[in-house]
């Protein structure tokens, strides 16, 4: 939003561009400053932002007010530049950038925070990088807030970072958005075949222009995870709401927990890959992953992008479902309550939306919305009538890691055998078999 | 004195009843922390693009930082976890009614800044702050004074402890809203800076919206002089020691120039730090401190400053010395506990005359010249010695931060520039409308306020007393519970008395209604409430009734006083020496002189 049409029509006239020094005289007061421009938030448009000379921005009226430029511009938007310490003996590792809170910074804009960064800015506020690994190439092939990305971002990101680890870099770290970076990791956990090294997820929950920003400590610790032998999709974030050590959940079974802590990221039904830390090597709490190889790791990106994921409330009917199948929609993700229920002998059932949507050709899966734990098709009456019906029930499998599959598997098959072997198939450690005390509230 | 400036401002805790930016009680606990964070901070690019001198040199110290967390009054917010609820309104409300106290001009817009803080007393590594007003005006003794800003920011976390890299805060006391005002740099001397501070000090007492306590105000000091150069003052807490901080302060000034300038006649033209020569062998036979750390693999290591023979041990102030000066540079840089200098005493570190001789040969010092020793890792002791090096040759006052001690001050860190704020983006602006501004009421004056407490039955002194009181808001609420003849002698006597014989007399206002409602029931005399102040005070959680039966302090009055006083030969003398704290005189009285023939 720009000033107002006074008070742009003031500064034109006086050629006063933000960065110019203004003074602002007005009959009960004067003011000068450094001219900001006008947040899009908040901000009254005929109140004009100064920086004045001890720090503070303040809100002038220029109602009325005589405006006159004086000496003393500044160049806003000055920001130091990376340059990448030659050290060659360090492992050499690729980094995606793809914008969110770990590339942002402060916008005068909106009066928040921006979002499209340079990457190399961002390198500059972690110089410790380059003590733990040459940082060689950053590519970005896009950059965007996640709340704004799609599958054909998970597309684009997947033959970029196949591209990488089948280069000279020893593994590859990728910034993005907290959102969706869960379902961005479960996504590029299917498309990539045969890994032959370690893709590390990776990104902040406080923005770079703070001391206390976290993104650092994530990025050193990916950086650590990257060059071990996991050659698995992770997300290494906080693993504390202290800064000591990160965890590295697995790709596919990583919810944000919350909506704003730095250790909101944790790996659901399962245990993490490891602690990994910012000054030395992981600590690895499981084993039965894939290890560092010479093979070349391919992309397989075909996604079906017709495909839903719903959520029944009390009351709630199957309707939801007969709107999907009539949109011409290949699968649908219930995320049911508990062990697999959803409305079953009220009036409201969905039980016959669901075998006709079955019949329809459209795969049906069944998660919980309790997250924690594995839905099971017969321990109730009610349960075994959306069994019965076709649904799917996808174990302790994520509802969004589910609508992800789903996703891919439909893109690669549409033949209902096909996929439903593909969907109970463990791919890329999505499912436990055995769940523990260990695996709850970690 | 030459040039001599010298500002004020004034920090004030306001008592409001949540945070500035959370919903957490305004209030220090008395909570045990029930948990504790710990983080590192970096340093940030300000607004401008710069690294703030200051943050930069905090950063570099790469300290960690432990916070201590409180169940009822520190939430996500001041933990860094969770963005910032709006400003507080009650908290704005406050602060304006102070800035049209001081006839200061309000700003349209209140825009909040973050102000970079790289000590780590604030979790998120700033603190939030916004200009409310400026240009108003105090009147004193020697003309008006300038009230250059009122802003309303929030209180840093407090220090507990602060050991060789690390550091621990509590979080309690992160966020409480905080009034900064700060007069221009007009100030007279020292005892002119008193009377502003207190002035000021009246001023937010008057609004009867402020917190008290330790710590609940506190006054930082800005000085310079020509030739000297703009220094920041913090954290005096004691009013009676602005006067005494500023003219020391004018004066430790005065004499580094003095300083600077013999270095310069004894034909100083600028040197190069050298590398440090090993002395480990004269520290090895030196007082524990010394000698324990270098056998633990620690180094002796001394450097030469030439033309500064005699120069680090000149007083430059009652108890500060020149070599001091250059020593918490290296403490503040690097963490070592001190240096040595050629100019102490020897037997204070359990070394000889000799020793230092060996020192200086080693060095190959003249007579004019000096030496620094430090003992500590070498990979410390080398930058603690250039630290040193690099402060004694400045040759000119350094714009610094310092702490106040006593009436004298310690470096804490190079004066902070204006590039350490940029906007606080998750909170909006929030606009001042003239209808609101003028809603808000102007403080009572102290004289309207003297004039209701003399009309409240109190005499003039007390009434004076009791304007310049923290406690005359606790003053106006319990006049509802008891006689307010009754609550000044408590709050202006009976309370300070306490607290000379060493009992912290702060509680809640509820807990001081709840003491004046059982002298208003006739449960206890007037002459117990000391006794039973101090038992609500020493133990908090405890119900009042069981102190009260616990101390043996209920009043006998009706039915029991017959047959006290008939066991007692209805002897008044006797009855009250042995039941001063029980038995109501008035009530005896009367009881006595019905039972008279």
């Amino acid at each position: 939003m720009p000033y107002s049409r006074d008070v742009e029509e003031g500064l034109k006239k006086i050629k006063a561009q933000p960065g110019d020094r203004v003074r602002v005289k007005s009959k009960k007061q004067v003011f000068e400053g450094v001219l900001l421009p006008k947040p899009e938030l908040g901000a009254s448009a005929s109140n004009l932002i100064l920086k004045l000379d001890n720090g503070y921005n303040v809100g002038v009226s220029a109602k009325g007010a005589r405006l006159e430029k004086r000496e003393g511009s500044v160049a806003l938007e000055k920001f130091a530049e990376w340059v990448p310490d030659a050290r060659s003996e360090l492992p050499k590792l690729s980094l995606v950038a793809t914008g969110g809170t770990i590339s942002t910074r402060v916008d005068y804009q909106t009066g928040g925070v921006y979002m499209l960064g340079e990457p190399k800015e961002l390198l500059a506020k972690v110089p410790e990088l380059s003590d733990v690994a040459n940082i060689h190439r950053i590519e970005s092939p896009f950059r965007k807030a996640t709340e704004d990305m799609d599958h054909s971002d998970w597309q684009r990101l997947a033959q970029e970072v196949v591209k990488e680890l089948n280069s000279d870099s020893q593994g590859v770290m990728v910034t993005m958005g907290t959102d969706i970076l869960h379902y961005s990791a479960a996504a590029l956990s299917f498309m990539i075949q045969d890994q032959n090294k370690p893709v590390v997820f990776t990104a902040a929950q406080r923005s770079p222009d703070r001391g206390s920003f976290d993104g650092a400590m994530n990025l050193l610790c990916a950086a650590q995870f990257a060059k071990s032998d996991c050659a698995e999709v992770s997300i290494v974030m906080h693993g504390t709401s202290s800064d000591d050590y990160c965890l590295a959940n697995v790709g596919t079974k990583t919810r944000k927990m919350h909506t704003s802590r730095r250790d909101a990221f944790r790996t659901v039904n399962a245990q993490p890959w490891a602690k990994a830390w910012p000054d030395k090597p992981p600590h690895f709490l499981r084993r039965d992953y894939k290890k560092r190889s010479d093979g070349v790791a391919k992309a397989d990106v075909r996604f079906e992008s017709k495909v839903a994921h719903v959520k029944p409330w009390p009351g709630a009917s199957g309707e939801l479902i007969d709107f999907f199948v009539k949109k011409k929609y290949h699968g649908i993700v219930v995320e049911a309550w508990a062990l697999g229920h959803v409305p079953a002998t009220a009036k409201h059932s969905w039980i016959p939306s669901i075998q006709n949507a079955v019949e329809k050709g459209v795969t049906v899966c069944f998660t919980s919305q309790s997250l924690y734990g594995r839905v099971h098709p017969f321990v109730y009456a009610n349960l075994r009538k959306a069994s019965f019906a076709g649904a799917l029930y996808l174990e302790d499998l994520l509802p969004e890691t589910a609508f992800v599959k789903l996703g891919c598997v439909l893109g690669r098959t549409k033949n209902p055998a096909r996929i439903r072997e593909l969907m109970l198939a463990n791919l890329a450690h999505e499912y436990n078999d055995r769940l523990q005390q260990a695996d709850f509230l970690g | 004195m030459l040039g001599f400036k010298a500002g004020l401002e004034i920090h004030q805790r306001l008592a409001t009843s949540r945070k500035l930016f959370c919903r957490c009680p305004a209030a220090v606990g008395e909570e045990e922390p029930h948990g504790t964070l710990t983080r590192k901070i970096r340093a940030v690019a300000g607004e401008l693009g710069h690294v703030d001198p200051a943050a930069a040199f905090e950063a570099a110290r790469g300290k960690t930082f432990h916070y201590q967390l409180f169940p009822s009054s520190s939430c996500l917010v001041e933990q860094d976890e969770e963005p910032p609820t709006e400003l507080n309104s009650e908290a704005l409300e406050i602060v304006l009614q102070v800035s049209k106290a001081l006839g200061a001009r309000v700003l349209d817009e209140v825009h909040v800044m973050r102000k970079t803080v790289a000590d780590g007393s604030a979790v998120s590594a700033f603190q939030r702050t916004a200009l409310v007003a400026v240009d108003g005006k105090l009147e004193t003794s020697q003309g008006f004074v300038g009230i250059a800003t009122v802003c309303l920011e929030e209180e840093s976390a407090g220090i507990v402890e602060k050991t060789l890299g690390q550091s621990t805060y509590r979080l309690d006391r992160l966020g409480i809203p905080l009034i900064e005002i700060a007069t221009d740099a007009t100030l007279k001397n020292g005892a002119h800076a008193r009377e502003v501070a207190e002035k000021v000090g009246g001023l937010l007492r008057s609004t009867g919206r402020v917190q008290r306590g330790i710590g609940s105000i506190r006054q930082d000091l800005n000085v310079s002089i020509a030739g000297g150069a703009r220094v920041e003052i913090k954290g005096a807490q004691e009013l009676r020691d602005v006067a005494d901080l500023v003219d020391f302060e004018a004066k430790r000034q005065q004499s580094l120039v003095g300083l600077h300038a013999s270095v310069r006649r004894r034909g100083f033209l600028g040197l190069a730090f050298s590398r440090p020569v090993d002395v480990s062998n004269v520290f090895a036979g030196a007082k524990p401190f010394f000698s324990k750390p270098l056998q633990e693999g620690a180094v002796a290591l001394a450097v030469k400053f030439m033309h500064l023979g005699g120069l680090l041990g000149q007083e430059l102030i009652p108890d500060l010395r020149f070599g001091s000066e250059v020593s918490d540079y290296a403490k503040a840089k690097t963490g070592v506990k001190g240096i040595v200098h050629s100019d102490e005493d020897p037997s204070k570190y359990g070394l000889t005359s000799a020793d230092f001789d060996t020192i200086s040969l080693a060095l190959d010092c003249g007579s004019n010249d000096a030496w620094a020793a430090v003992v500590a890792p070498e990979n410390v002791a080398v930058p603690a010695l250039k630290a040193a090096f690099d402060r004694a040759y400045l040759l000119e006052v350094p714009k610094e931060t310092r702490r106040a001690e006593g009436t004298g001050s310690r470096f804490m860190r190079p004066l902070p520039g204006a590039a350490r704020m940029y906007p606080e983006t998750d909170v909006v602006p929030v606009p001042v409308a003239g209808r609101m501004l003028s809603k808000i009421p102007l403080p009572k004056s102290l004289d309207e306020r003297k004039a209701d407490y003399v009309k409240l039955g109190l005499n003039t002194e007390l009434a004076e007393k009791m304007v310049h009181s923290y406690d005359w808001p606790l003053f106006d609420q319990l006049c509802r519970q008891a006689d307010p003849k009754t609550v000044a002698w408590v709050l202006l006597d009976v309370k300070p008395q306490l607290r000379r014989q060493g009992v912290n007399v702060e509680m809640p206002d509820s807990r001081w209604k709840d003491v004046l409602a059982l002298y208003a029931a006739g449960d206890v005399t007037r002459a117990a409430l000391p006794d039973v102040v101090q038992f609500a005070v020493q133990n908090p959680a405890a119900a009042l009734a069981d102190g009260v039966r616990e101390k043996k302090l209920q009043r006998v009055t009706g039915k029991p006083l017959e047959v006290l006083a008939a066991f007692l030969n209805h002897d008044f003398g006797q009855i009250m020496r042995l039941h001063r704290l029980t038995v109501d005189a008035s009530e005896l009285r009367t009881l006595l002189a019905s039972k008279r023939p």
